[in-house]
C-alpha cells in the first residue's frame, strides 16, 4: 500500500524547493498539506492525483526509496510526456505557493496567455509559500513588530525551512 | 436600533458617516448639539475579522474586496469575475474591477456614454473613472492608504499664479485660514511625522516653519520608520532635477500609529489598502465612535437618503429609504428633520442626491443647483505608474505600502505649462503594477511572460528584460531554481506612482442615468470623464521621463510596460489608455474623487461659498473632497478633515 500523504509530501518538497519542515512540519496544527492533497484530488479528473503520486512512488522505489532526491524525481515527472499530468504538477506548485487553484489560459500571444486563480480558504492564503520566498509575511497578516521593514530580513534559508 | 427624537428636535442631520460626516457629528455632539446621521451602509462589524475573512478569501484583492456588498460571484463566459448586477443591490458602489467592464451596465454601477472619439489621441476621448469608494459605516477611509499631507499655498491660487484652472475662494489666503484646522486635523487622524523633514520641505515652497502648522506645533506621534526601499532613493535621487527643481526624498506624514496609543502600533502588515488588520491605521470608524460616545449623536444604518425637501429656499427635511438585506426589498421610508443639514456622502453620491431632489418648486435642476455646477468638474489625481528592479535587494512587500515620497516637485514655474505631481514611493513591489506576487509566480511556473521577466521583452531604453539570461524565454521552473528566481525578483521590485493634478472641466460630470437604477429604484450615476487639457497630459510626459531618469540613477532596470494601442470601438473599448505626442499612456485612479460641488467666490460659478454652505440654501452644508475647486497636489483627506472641522465651526456659529 502506498502511503499517499508521505509521497505527496515528498513530491511537494521536490516541486516547491522548500524543505520538508516547511511542507509538513513535525508539529503541524494548521495541517495545510491535508487540505492540499484533497484539493489536488478534487480538482483533477479520474484519479489523476493518486496516479501521479504512484508514479512518484515508483520512481522513488527504483532509486531505493530514500527521502532525499525529491527534486530530481519531481523533475523527471515534469519532463513526462503526458501534458495533462505535467500541467497538474505545475498547478500543484502554484497551489503551494499561492494557496489558490490556478486556471491557465495558454495562447500564442506575446505573453503566452494568462493565469487566473481561486483562493481555497483564508488559511491557505496566509500559508502561501510565496510570502516566504520573498522573505516577508502574507499581505494582511504579519507576526513582525514595528519598524522591521527598516532592517534586512533573516536569510532566505530560514524561510525555506520553518521559521516559526 | 431605534432613534429617539430629542425634545427640541435634531439640530443637525448628516448624510454619511465617513471621515467628513463623522468629524462634523463629533464636533457638534461635543458642543451639545443633537445630531442624526443617516448612513446608507451597514454598521461597523463587531469584529474587523469579519472583513478580514472576506479579504483573505477574495480572488481579486482590490481596495473594495473586504467590504459589502460582495463583488465576488460565480463566473460565466460573459462575466468571468462573477460581478453582481448593480440593479440587484441596494447600495452598489463603483469598484476597481468594474473599470474593465465600464461599458457594461450589467456589471458596472456607473453608466458611461458610448465612446464617440475615433482616435486615441483625440482629447474628446472618454474614459472610465479610475477611483472607487465604499458605502459602509466609516466610509472610504477603511481602505485608504493614510497619506496625510497639506496642500501648498500655491495650490489655492492656480489661476492667479499660473493661469490654470481656478483659485480656491480667497486664493492664497485660503491656506492661511485653513492652517489652524490643518493642525487640528493631524490630531483627529493621529498623524505620525517628524517635524524637521516637513520644515525642510515647506521651506522649498517659501513656507516658513510656523506657516506649516502654526507656532510650537509638533505632530501627535513621531514619523514612521522609512523602509530600506526609501533609503535607496534617498541616496540616489539627489543627483537629479526635474524642470530645474532638485529631487529629494521626504518621509510621508501618515495616519497610522508609530507608537501604541488609543490604537495599536503599526506592525507592518503591508495591507493598509484594502484593510489594516489591527487598526493601526486611522479610519472613519474611529471618529464615528467618538461622535456616538458624546451621547448626543444618533445614527440610523442601512438608511439611504434619496430626496432633499425644500420649503421656500430652506431645506426642510431629507427623505430616506431603509432596507434589511442588500438584495432584499426596501423595508421603510421616512423624513429626517433638523435645523441644519450636512451632506457628506462623498463626491459621487452627494451630487447624485442633489440631482435626484428635483421635485421642489423653483429648483427643477436639483437642490443647490442654481449655478448648474452640481455634478460638474469631476476630478481625480490621475496616476502614472512606473516600476523596475533594483540591482541590490531592497526587500519589497514589507512595511506600510508607502513610507516616503518625492514632494519637492509639487510646485514650480513649470505649472504654467504642465500639471504638478507628487511622487509616491511604493513598498509593495509590483503588487499594484502587475498584480504580484501572483503574476511573477504564474510566469515562471507556467512559462508565461506577463511581467516581461520571462520572455524576449525589451524596455524603452533597449535593455533586455529577461531576468535570467541563462534561461530560455518562457521557462517553466520548479524546485530550487524556482525559489532562487522568485526570491531574486520579489526582493528587488520597485514602484513609483505619480499623483498628477487634474483641472476642473465642466463637462467631466456626474448626471443621473435615465435608464439604469439600483435595487431601491434610485437612478445610477452617469459619468462622463475626459482628460482634455494638454496641461494634464504634459504631466504624463514629464512623469514618464522622470521615472526613466530615477531608475537610471538608482542603477535599476525599468520594467514599466508600454500599454497596448487603445481600442476605441467594439464591446470592450480600452477604459483608461490614451495617446499623446506619439506615446501611449495608461492612467490609474488615486482614489481621490474631487470637485463635484465646488466652493467658490460666486454663486453663479460654484455650489458652495467658502463656508461650505450652499449659495442657494443657507441651512445646507456639504463636506468632503467634492468641495475642492481643484485637485491640488496632496492626497485629499487631511484637507477634507481640516475643512470639515472648519465647517463644524461655521455650523456651530449659525446655531448660536
Ligand atoms: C484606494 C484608496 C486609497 C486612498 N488613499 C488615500 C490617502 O493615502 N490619503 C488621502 O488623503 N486620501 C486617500 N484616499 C481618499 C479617501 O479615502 C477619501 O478622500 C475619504 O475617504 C473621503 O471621505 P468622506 O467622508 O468624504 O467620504 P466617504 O468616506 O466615502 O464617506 C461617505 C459616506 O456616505 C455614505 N453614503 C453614501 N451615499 C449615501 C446615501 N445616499 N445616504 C446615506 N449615506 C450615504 C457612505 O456609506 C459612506 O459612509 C484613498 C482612497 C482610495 C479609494
Ligand atoms: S502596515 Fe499594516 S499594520 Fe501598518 S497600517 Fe498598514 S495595514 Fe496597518
Amino acid at each position: 500500500m502506498v502511503d499517499y500523504m508521505e509521497y505527496f509530501i515528498r513530491l511537494s518538497v521536490g516541486l516547491t524547493g522548500f524543505t520538508r519542515a516547511a511542507i509538513a512540519p513535525r508539529i503541524d496544527p494548521v495541517d495545510i498539506k491535508t487540505v492540499y492533497l484533497q484539493v489536488f484530488r478534487d480538482k483533477l479528473p479520474n484519479g489523476m492525483a493518486d496516479q501521479i503520486i504512484c508514479e512518484y512512488y515508483n520512481l522513488n522505489q527504483a532509486e531505493g526509496g530514500q527521502d532525499g532526491n525529491n527534486e530530481a524525481i519531481a523533475g523527471a515527472l515534469l519532463s513526462g510526456t503526458y501534458p495533462a499530468e505535467v500541467l497538474a504538477l505545475r498547478q500543484l506548485i502554484y497551489l503551494w505557493y499561492m494557496g489558490a487553484w490556478p486556471t491557465v489560459v495558454s495562447d500564442n500571444s506575446p505573453t503566452r496567455g494568462q493565469t487566473f486563480s481561486e483562493v481555497i480558504s483564508a488559511t491557505s492564503y496566509t500559508q502561501g509559500l510565496v510570502w516566504r520566498v520573498m522573505q516577508s509575511h502574507p499581505m494582511g497578516s504579519s507576526n513582525y513588530t514595528y519598524g522591521y521593514w527598516a532592517t534586512t530580513p533573516p536569510p532566505l534559508q530560514d524561510y525555506l525551512e520553518n521559521p516559526a | 436600533m431605534s432613534i429617539t427624537i430629542p425634545a427640541g428636535g435634531f439640530d443637525v442631520v448628516i448624510v454619511g458617516s465617513g471621515i467628513s460626516g463623522s468629524i462634523i457629528a463629533y464636533q457638534l455632539g461635543k458642543a451639545g448639539k443633537q445630531v442624526l446621521i443617516l448612513e446608507g451602509g451597514p454598521p461597523v462589524p463587531k469584529s474587523r475579522e469579519d472583513y478580514m475573512q472576506t479579504f483573505f478569501t477574495a480572488n481579486a484583492k482590490t481596495p473594495e474586496s473586504p467590504y459589502p456588498p460582495t463583488m465576488q460571484g460565480t463566473g460565466s463566459a460573459s462575466n468571468p469575475l462573477g460581478q453582481p448586477d448593480p440593479a440587484t443591490l441596494n447600495t452598489p458602489r463603483y469598484t476597481v474591477l468594474q473599470i474593465n467592464a465600464w461599458q457594461n451596465p450589467a456589471q458596472c454601477y456607473f453608466v458611461y456614454p458610448p465612446q464617440t472619439a475615433t482616435r486615441a489621441d483625440d482629447p474628446e476621448m472618454t474614459f472610465a473613472f479610475g477611483s472607487s469608494y465604499e458605502r459602509v459605516a466609516g466610509g472610504t477611509t477603511w481602505h485608504w492608504l493614510g497619506t496625510s499631507l497639506n496642500h501648498l499655498p500655491n495650490d489655492f491660487q492656480l489661476k492667479t499664479k499660473y493661469g490654470q484652472g481656478v483659485d480656491w475662494p480667497g486664493g492664497a489666503q485660503f491656506y492661511q485660514s485653513l492652517l489652524p484646522y490643518y493642525r487640528k486635523a493631524t490630531e483627529t487622524i493621529g498623524v505620525s511625522s517628524d517635524k524637521q523633514p516637513m520644515v525642510d520641505l515647506y521651506k522649498t515652497f517659501d513656507v516658513q516653519p510656523d506657516g506649516n502648522y502654526g507656532p510650537n506645533y509638533d505632530f501627535p506621534m513621531p514619523g514612521i520608520t522609512p523602509s530600506l526601499n526609501d533609503v535607496l532613493y534617498e541616496d540616489k535621487v539627489t543627483s537629479l532635477k526635474i524642470d530645474n527643481i532638485g529631487l529629494f526624498v521626504t518621509p510621508t506624514p501618515q495616519g497610522r500609529n508609530s507608537q501604541p496609543g488609543k490604537r495599536r502600533q503599526c506592525a507592518g502588515n503591508t495591507n493598509c489598502i484594502p484593510i489594516c488588520p489591527i487598526q493601526a491605521k486611522y479610519d472613519g470608524t474611529v471618529t464615528l465612535a467618538e461622535a456616538l460616545q458624546t451621547g448626543n449623536v444618533q445614527i440610523q444604518y442601512k438608511t439611504v437618503a434619496n430626496n432633499i425637501r425644500l420649503s421656500g429656499d430652506q431645506v426642510s427635511g431629507i427623505d430616506y429609504l431603509t432596507y434589511d438585506s442588500q438584495t432584499g426589498p426596501s423595508t421603510g421610508k421616512g423624513t429626517a428633520v433638523g435645523k441644519r443639514y450636512v451632506l457628506a456622502a462623498h463626491a459621487i453620491e452627494t451630487p447624485k442626491l442633489l440631482l435626484m431632489s428635483n421635485g421642489n418648486p423653483g429648483y427643477p435642476n436639483g437642490v443647490a443647483n442654481r449655478s448648474d455646477q452640481v455634478g460638474r468638474n469631476l476630478m481625480d489625481h490621475v496616476m502614472y505608474l512606473a516600476w523596475g528592479l533594483s540591482k541590490d535587494p531592497i526587500y519589497a512587500f514589507r512595511g506600510p505600502l508607502s513610507t516616503s515620497g518625492i514632494e519637492s516637485v509639487r510646485d514650480g514655474a513649470f505649472r504654467t505649462q504642465r500639471a504638478a505631481y507628487r511622487i509616491e514611493i511604493g513598498n509593495e513591489g509590483w503588487n499594484w503594477a502587475t498584480n504580484d506576487p501572483y503574476t511573477t509566480l504564474a510566469d515562471f511556473v507556467f512559462g508565461q511572460n506577463n511581467t516581461q521577466l520571462n520572455g524576449d521583452s525589451v524596455n524603452q531604453q533597449g535593455q533586455s528584460l529577461r531576468f535570467d539570461p541563462s534561461l530560455p524565454a518562457f521557462s517553466q521552473l520548479y524546485g530550487s531554481k524556482l525559489v532562487a528566481t522568485l526570491n531574486n525578483v520579489y526582493i528587488r521590485q520597485l514602484r513609483l506612482g505619480y499623483l498628477i493634478e487634474q483641472l476642473p472641466d465642466p463637462d467631466n460630470r456626474v448626471q443621473l442615468s435615465s435608464q439604469y437604477k439600483d435595487h431601491l429604484g434610485l437612478p445610477r450615476p452617469q459619468v462622463t470623464y475626459r482628460i482634455r487639457e494638454n496641461y494634464v497630459r504634459n504631466g504624463f510626459v514629464s512623469a514618464k521621463a522622470a521615472s526613466t531618469e530615477i531608475f537610471q540613477a538608482l542603477g535599476a532596470t525599468e520594467y514599466t510596460q508600454v500599454p497596448a494601442t487603445p481600442v476605441l470601438s467594439g464591446t470592450s473599448p480600452s477604459p483608461t489608455t490614451f495617446q499623446y505626442l506619439g506615446d501611449t499612456f495608461t492612467f490609474y485612479g488615486a482614489g481621490h474623487i474631487i470637485g463635484t460641488y465646488r466652493m467658490g467666490d460666486s454663486a453663479t460659478t460654484s455650489v458652495l461659498n467658502a463656508r461650505q454652505q450652499s449659495w442657494d440654501h443657507s441651512n445646507l452644508y456639504m463636506v468632503g473632497s467634492g468641495v475642492f475647486p481643484t485637485t491640488a497636489t496632496a492626497n485629499p483627506t487631511l484637507t477634507i478633515a481640516a475643512l470639515a472641522l472648519q465647517a463644524a465651526d461655521n455650523i456651530l456659529a449659525d446655531l448660536g
